[in-house]
């Protein structure tokens, strides 16, 4: 085609499309200093657009360039604004910014991508130029039918929730607390500190130093109690959490503990009590009274009674502990009490429970006394422990000769009565154990039967130094331990560096539990509504981006509620989480999205069909609710729906097919591409100076789902070739859901529109496999 | 019964293994970490010099000459390595691949002869018998307790009150089945070998 007869063609369109519609319009031309207008040919571009003020700049993202804009608008008073500019992920929103400070509302500007998605990738000026138009046309067409939208935003409650009261929450509440925000700690125990508080010594990654676990622990506890900023809730459970994002109201059940805040814990009640129990907190050993406090240095420093055994709560005659207390703190009436909180953001920091190893026969425990636990190991060793910190077997309490240690017990174990993970601290925590014994015990032969050594990081120098300590390693994993006369163990293993079938004595085993996701993690999960990963941790965001965010907004998780993880390690994540958890709540509103999803109650009939939606968004009962905090607005819901009461904003049926109708020409491949990774990797096309014919146009979607058979009818009948959807791989969160459902609605397609329909995965690095595609249906063509 | 599916015609053992009929789908040759816990569970390998880690080895590293290994004879099936294996592997099923990929060498059909009169009494009665070369080992082994449960297994059979120990086969169900998994020509196949392999000697 000539160009003049090409100018005429494009006025004869632009007047066929647009005569009907009145509003004073604008087109802005952005040369981009050479990048577009080196090769689409701007003047005569102008010329194609006579109902509409086509203006043109040398860098229209520049300070001079946006005041011409604004100049322009005011100017002129346009209420229709189409840029053609760089991509819109670049510089829309500043664009629209520019709009608004005219008045206008950002809906009406429109920015058309003429150089990521035209200039940059096709090398014919006058083809280019063409295709710039049908863009610039489309785009204006679009405008037209567009809607205006205002911003809304949610306020955020200021406060705070720490569900977990372990090394974790401690660190997550007092970062929070200390940068001034009001924090609840809910702990289900009498008594904050976890898993710490018995573990007695923390290994050390840079040199072989044990650290007082409770020396560590102890003063951040106090300070916890006493911080102006926290609300300790002890003996507490989380019933129910009704959620909106930024407003979650907690429903919370205080368990009585039958000791009032009068206690001084001065312990004559336990002294007097006359029933002994076995103690949790020393791994079953009888030293704990009906009344107790599980150690010395728990906060708060109030004793309880556990109802289970106390002969008082249990209908008998007692009450010894009442009348041996001063201050009058025995309170036999308290009953379970209900408190309400509400919160803004929630830190979710329940824990690990060791793995219980009788679900491995083999290795007798439970039935063989003198196997044992790591973490039993600990309290042994722990001089507040049942034998004050003496290394005694528990059979007999005779000190053992030779100590074997087995590894990977319940971890790295494809099996259903194993975990597939590997734990990571057990490795560690046998080596310190290990140190801890040789330490005090030189002639104690310590043996570590091990798969591999998992020292990681700074750690190696750890494991160097106990190896010189002369702790035997064995390479191998015990089939199975026997049980001889007088208690006394045999481990069977094969050392594979040498083939050897070895028959290990031993006085003592003790098996390196795997961590596994503690009752409450998966409890909390339930009430929380967040996703878990395979192994029931509550599972992040994105592993490397988001590693504390949670599938919900306001809702983050930190420690071994998340996945296995060391002192150190669960210190850190904790900073990180109160850390999101504060930029959230400060931010002080949740801005909201507006392109989502709304109902025309008008016109629905509450057939319930778009209640399917895959992120329960929506719920129906006297008419559809879409919750604006859930919905992405991915358009999967409006092709459900039949009555067409429901579209996303910014993308309604008419809209769409105005830009179809005005894009779409004889022999094009018409592409629909999700909006962010699909859309990203036809841009990267353009970054990485490849190339595809000018025949192929993108339109932007939310998702390829909401793609409907009249828009794709729309495309042919125009004269399209073919219509490809490139959708975000199922490898990110949404792409997860909507990848299958994308696929599954594709296919149905197919069945009609055969092979001139085509669906492609989106990888922003392979930007080239689209290219070659765009290029190879052209060819079909030819 | 096609012989593929037992041993199919693959480029590398592992492959090989991992498609016969004889395997689990999740077992996991190349997933194994080398840890022992087969062998040191496997009662062969206390006796012999079987070691099932170290044929699973051998097997990762395409080490075709495993097949002729006498010590892949060993096993008996106690499925104790497959019990263990943290990584779902089963030696055992392992041994079953490379003994038969032996079979179809040639290899070893003196260690499969003497069993023939398991096939052979399971074909007749609908239940295997122990072969007659073990029966001395067995009556050493076990004692006098198990020798008179074998000579009245019947009388105590009807003594609890059960049925006769034989499987009357009267629906021709067992034969049927043989049939379709093309027993009789295989197993006249495998004498045919033996006869040849005693002529051989």
């Amino acid at each position: 085609m000539c160009p003049f007869g090409l100018i005429l063609y494009m006025a004869f369109l632009t007047h066929l499309f647009m005569n009907d519609t009145k509003k004073p319009s604008g087109i802005f031309i952005c040369h981009c200093g050479g990048n577009i207008s080196d090769n689409i040919d701007i003047k005569q571009l102008k010329k194609s657009f006579p109902d509409s003020k086509v203006f043109d700049y040398e860098y229209l993202c520049s300070n001079r360039g946006q005041q011409y804009l604004k100049d322009e608008i005011e100017y002129s008073g346009l209420e229709r604004v189409v840029v053609g500019a760089c991509t819109p992920a670049k510089h829309e929103n500043l664009f629209k910014k520019c709009a608004s400070q005219c008045g206008m509302n950002q809906e009406f500007l429109k920015v058309v991508n003429l150089r990521e998605q035209c200039s940059w990738v096709h090398t014919d000026s006058d083809r280019a130029t063409h295709k710039a138009f049908s863009m610039l046309n489309s785009g204006m067409l679009r405008l037209f039918r567009a809607q205006p939208i205002e911003h809304e935003s949610l306020p955020i409650n200021p406060n705070a929730l720490i569900i977990g009261g372990g090394i974790s929450g401690i660190n997550a509440a007092l970062n929070l607390a200390n940068s001034g925000v009001h924090t609840y700690l809910v702990e289900k125990e009498t008594t904050i500190g976890g898993n710490v508080a018995k573990i007695g010594k923390i290994f050390s990654p840079e040199r072989l130093v044990e650290e007082c676990a409770m020396c560590s622990l102890s003063p951040l506890m106090n300070e916890i109690a006493s911080h102006p900023n926290i609300e300790l809730l002890t003996h507490c459970e989380i019933r129910n959490i009704d959620s909106t994002t930024g407003n979650f109201q907690v429903s919370i059940i205080q368990n009585p503990r039958y000791v009032t805040d009068k206690c001084v814990c001065c312990g004559k009640c336990a002294e007097v009590c006359p029933v002994v129990t076995e103690n949790e907190f020393n791994c079953g050993s009888k030293d704990k009274k009906a009344i107790s406090i599980k150690f010395a240095q728990a906060v708060p420093q109030i004793y309880s009674v556990n109802p289970e055994h106390c002969i008082e709560i249990k209908g008998g005659k007692c009450g010894r502990c009442r009348e041996v207390c001063n201050v009058g703190a025995i309170d036999f009436s308290q009953k379970d009490k209900p408190v309400e909180v509400q919160v803004g953001a929630i830190i979710a920091a329940t824990g690990f429970d060791e793995y219980n190893p009788s679900s491995k026969p083999q290795y007798g425990y439970g039935r063989f006394p003198n196997v044992t636990t790591q973490m039993e190991l600990a309290r042994i060793l722990g001089v507040n422990g049942p034998t004050h910190g003496k290394l005694l077997r528990p059979s007999d309490a005779k000190k053992p000769k030779n100590v074997v240690m087995i590894q990977c017990v319940g971890s790295r174990d494809e099996k259903s009565s194993g975990n597939r993970y590997c734990s990571r601290y057990c490795c560690m925590a046998a080596l310190k154990h290990a140190s801890l014994i040789k330490k005090k015990y030189p002639d104690v032969n310590v043996t570590i039967c091990y798969i591999d050594m998992r020292a990681f990081g700074l750690y190696e120098n750890y494991y160097r130094a106990v190896q010189e300590m002369g702790v035997q390693f064995v390479r191998g994993r015990p089939a199975e331990i026997a049980e001889r006369d007088n208690f006394e163990l045999v481990v069977k293993v094969e050392d594979t560096l040498n083939q050897q079938l070895m028959e290990l004595p031993a006085d003592m085993v003790v098996l390196s539990a795997a961590m596994e996701p503690s009752e409450g993690t998966q409890q909390i999960a339930r009430i929380m509504d967040t996703n878990l990963s395979e192994d029931g941790f509550i599972k992040e965001r994105h592993s490397k981006l988001r590693p504390v965010d949670t599938s919900k907004e306001g809702i983050f998780v930190c420690g071994s509620a998340q996945s296995p993880k060391d002192v150190t390690d669960s210190i850190a994540q904790s900073g990180l989480a109160a850390s999101r958890a504060h930029a959230f709540l400060s931010a002080g509103e949740i801005s909201l999205d507006p392109h989502i999803a709304v109902a025309d109650p008008g016109v629905c009939t509450l057939c319930g069909k778009c209640g399917t939606c895959p992120f329960g968004a929506i719920s129906i009962e006297d008419e559809v609710k879409i919750d604006p905090l859930v919905c992405n607005g991915c358009g999967y819901c409006t092709s459900l729906c039949d009555e067409g009461a429901i579209h996303v904003r910014g993308y309604s049926r008419e809209e769409l097919l105005a830009e179809i109708g005005g894009l779409a020409e004889a022999g094009d491949t018409i592409v629909f591409a999700s909006r962010n990774i699909a859309y990203s990797t036809i841009d990267n096309i353009g970054s990485s100076a490849q190339d595809y014919p000018s025949s192929t146009k993108i339109i932007k979607v939310p998702t390829t789902t909401i793609v409907t058979a009249e828009m794709i009818d729309m495309a042919f009948d125009k004269g399209a070739s073919h219509v490809v959807f490139v959708e975000e791989p199922p490898d990110n969160q949404i792409g997860e859901i909507i990848y299958p459902l994308a696929e599954a609605r594709f296919l149905g397609f197919n069945a009609e529109y055969g092979d001139r329909l085509h669906l492609k995965k989106a990888y922003i690095p392979h930007a080239k496999g689209l290219s070659d595609m765009f290029s190879s249906l052209e060819e079909v063509e030819k | 019964m096609n012989e593929n599916y037992d041993t199919p015609k693959c480029e590398s053992l592992v492959e090989t293994v991992k498609k016969s009929l004889r395997t689990s789908d999740s077992i996991g040759i190349e997933r194994c970490i080398q840890c022992g816990a087969c062998t040191s569970s496997c009662p062969a390998a206390r006796y012999s010099d079987y070691n099932p880690r170290n044929v699973m080895k051998r097997v990762k590293e395409d080490d075709w000459s495993v097949i002729e290994d006498k010590t892949i004879w060993n096993c008996f099936y106690c499925y104790t390595c497959n019990l263990r294996c943290p990584r779902n592997n089963s030696p055992s099923q392992v041994a079953q691949v490379l003994r038969q990929m032996a079979i179809n060498k040639g290899i070893g059909i003196e260690r499969l002869s003497v069993l023939f009169e398991y096939p052979e009494s399971f074909a007749k009665l609908g239940i295997s018998q122990i072969p007659a070369p073990y029966i001395g080992q067995m009556e050493e082994d076990l004692g006098k307790h198990w020798q008179h449960f074998r000579d009245n297994l019947e009388d105590i059979r009807e003594e609890l009150g059960l049925d006769p120990l034989t499987i009357e086969d009267e629906r021709g169900e067992i034969k049927t089945l043989l049939k379709g998994i093309g027993f009789e020509d295989r197993f006249a196949r495998l004498k045919e070998m033996a006869t040849e392999e005693g002529e051989d000697e």
